[in-house]
């Protein structure tokens, strides 16, 4: 047995100082690839805190001097977005609320619960998931304006409470692993679906809802296309578009085409911090709960 | 399941046979409830939508007036008379072509370089996943002035290095590379995906390959991509489809321009509908999309059947 050790001896330095090389370029390619990545956001903080006459000072100054921490409150207050922050919460809250609990319920349904022609109505459901989105938004737009509901949050709350196929899918692959033998149970006990899915099944989904509704709650506070289409009245804007009407007043608007750079304004640092102050709650929640994005790339991995 | 299930009917001596139980007729009817509120959903939101695209597109419609029918007469103009829909279906196809491609392979390596699982990794992993939770809208108004040719951070990294920054959004050529570039840093979601099909490919086939004296490359090409297969076709499919509907960073960040060199399809679609109010023309473009859409993922699949490896084989 030694001898054997002592004859490969050699090699296996050979291959560990090769491993320890190959480590080396790996963690030299991953701090070199960063770069990209988090050089933007630093220097985004960085602006955020320059007087007027550092921001456009060339070559770019890493670390503002002197700090002008009262940028963030004028920005704040250069435009209503309390009101701004406000509207988001609500047109995130309630979707939330509605996609995380309604898509378990059919996802129990169809997990769990045995009725004719549930299997094809599954199916049905699964390929809605992969139907481009662009087909429908004009149509769903018009109906909305039928009803009315233009310029109100309605259209950006009530299609959450008909469930969302992906987080269907989701937690159905979820309801799937769990024992059937406490379901079976209640049921001979006399309960009824609505019970068993209420007092059995929902406790124990916690970690899938929490996905759902990190994933819903992204979705919801980052969404443009859909506030812009259906929030008209200054006061029903989000974060979102508020930040894109406030970056053409402070700079003269890329909607005016690149040329809006000629026309650059010196409350470029206002701009970055509320650029600042809307990416914040995205960061902590990312912070809080990074396995969760995590095993949601997971599950749709599973997907392909 | 069952067997106390039949033990009840039978002490409750029920007379038709094969009959559904009472039990079971109720778990029927509560399982359909419950499902409802998806169906009445696919009605209203996907299936009646749909409908009303393809009968909206053969109208000519400006919401104020009542619609008018007006046959394929939107898609024969589209087809033969319209320079801008040509321009936008080639902006969107030229943006695809070189984001895709950049956003599997690097994806790809990101998630190989993590998955070496060195000191460190998850939080690398972090970073490169951070921007994709920010909002759109703020990346793109960050990604505005990163890109600004004179005082822009990128063009000052590329002058430490000896070079002559482009004009980026300023410029016709370069407005486009500039949005793929600034989508590169939404690359994460490809890449967790990788990383999470990196992690399922069996350790011991790896282990196995380099018993036998495989290098890091025969290992790479013989195992770790076969495997890897049906997660790269996934990650083609989503990334095409998120290509092809491309919007917010070219309506924040140039609005189109200069000249029409970043009018992508959509945002195309988006002016015709709500900044030109012609409902009828929009909705046959939507259709147009969408069919090209459909018949790019079918081919795709039948792609697939050559290069993608099942792992029920």
């Amino acid at each position: 047995m030694e001898k054997q050790i002592r004859t490969f001896t050699p090699r296996t330095r050979s291959r560990q100082i090769g491993t320890l090389v190959f480590r080396s370029v790996v963690l030299l390619l991953l701090v070199l690839l960063s770069a990209p990545f988090i050089l933007p956001l630093i220097w985004l903080s960085s602006t955020a805190l320059k007087v007027p006459e550092q921001v456009y000072v060339y070559p770019p100054q890493w670390i503002p001097d002197p700090a002008r921490w009262s940028n963030f409150y004028d920005a704040w207050t250069a435009a209503p977005f309390t009101r701004f922050l406000l509207n988001t919460i609500i047109t995130t809250a309630f979707p939330m609320l509605g996609e995380v609990f309604v898509s378990a319920v059919v996802a129990y349904s169809f997990a769990r619960v045995r009725w004719p022609g549930r299997d094809k109505v599954f199916a049905l459901c699964v390929a809605t998931m992969l139907m481009p989105w662009v087909a429908t938004f004009i149509p769903i737009f018009l109906e909305f304006k039928t009803l009315g509901w233009v310029d109100t949050f309605l259209p950006l709350i009530v299609p959450s409470f008909f469930g969302t196929p992906f987080y269907i899918f989701m937690l159905r692959q979820f309801m799937l692993n769990l024992p059937m033998e406490l379901e079976d149970a209640a049921r001979i006990d006399g309960a009824n679906t609505f019970q068993v899915f209420g007092l059995i099944i929902l406790p124990l989904l916690g970690p899938a809802l929490a996905t759902v509704a990190i994933f819903s709650f992204m979705n919801h506070w980052n969404s443009f296309l859909g506030p812009m289409i259906y929030l008209h009245s200054p006061n029903l804007k989000t974060l979102s578009l508020g930040l894109a009407t406030f970056e053409s007043a402070m700079t003269g608007g890329a909607q005016a085409g690149a040329g809006a750079y000629s026309l650059v304004s010196t409350r470029l640092n206002l701009l970055m911090a509320a650029a600042f102050l809307i990416n914040i709650p995205c960061v902590i929640v990312f912070i809080l709960f990074q396995k969760y994005f995590v095993r949601d790339a997971l599950l749709s991995g599973l997907k392909g | 399941m069952n067997q106390p299930l039949e033990l009840k009917r039978a002490s409750a001596a029920t007379p038709v046979r094969r009959e559904p139980s009472k039990l079971q007729r109720r778990e029927a009817i509560e399982g359909f409830v419950m499902a409802l509120p998806w169906m009445i959903g696919f009605v209203l939101f996907t299936a009646g939508p749909l409908v009303a695209a393809l009968v909206l597109g053969l109208t000519d419609w400006d919401i104020i007036t009542p619609p008018k029918f007006v046959g394929l007469e939107n898609f024969v103009k589209i087809f033969t008379d319209d320079k801008l829909f040509l321009t936008s279906a080639w902006v969107t196809i030229s943006y695809a072509a070189m984001a895709v491609p950049l956003h599997v392979i690097l994806g790809f390596i990101l998630a190989g370089l993590l998955n070496t699982r060195i000191p460190g990794h998850s939080v690398f992993r972090a970073i490169y996943y951070l921007p994709t939770v920010l909002p759109l809208v703020a990346s793109a108004v960050l990604w505005t002035w990163v890109l600004n040719p004179e005082f822009g951070l990128v063009n000052y990294l590329l002058s430490l290095m000896g070079i002559p920054g482009p004009g980026w959004l300023t410029d016709e050529d370069w407005a486009l590379p500039s949005i793929v570039l600034m989508n590169l840093s939404f690359i994460g979601t490809t890449m967790v995906i990788m990383l999470a099909g990196l992690q399922r490919v069996p350790q011991e086939l790896i282990e196995a390959a380099q018993l036998d004296g495989a290098n890091r490359w025969q290992v790479l090409w013989n195992v770790t991509l076969p495997f890897m297969s049906p997660v790269i076709f996934f990650t083609i499919i989503v990334n095409i489809n998120n290509s092809f509907q491309t919007f917010t960073q070219a309506f924040v960040m140039t609005g189109g321009g200069p000249g029409t060199s970043t009018t992508f399809y959509m945002l195309y679609l988006y002016n015709n509908a709500f900044r030109y109010l012609r409902m009828g023309y929009a909705n046959a473009l939507a259709l147009i999309l969408f069919i090209a859409i459909i018949a790019i993922t079918i081919m795709q699949f039948r792609i697939a059947r050559v290069w993608v490896h099942s792992e029920q084989e």
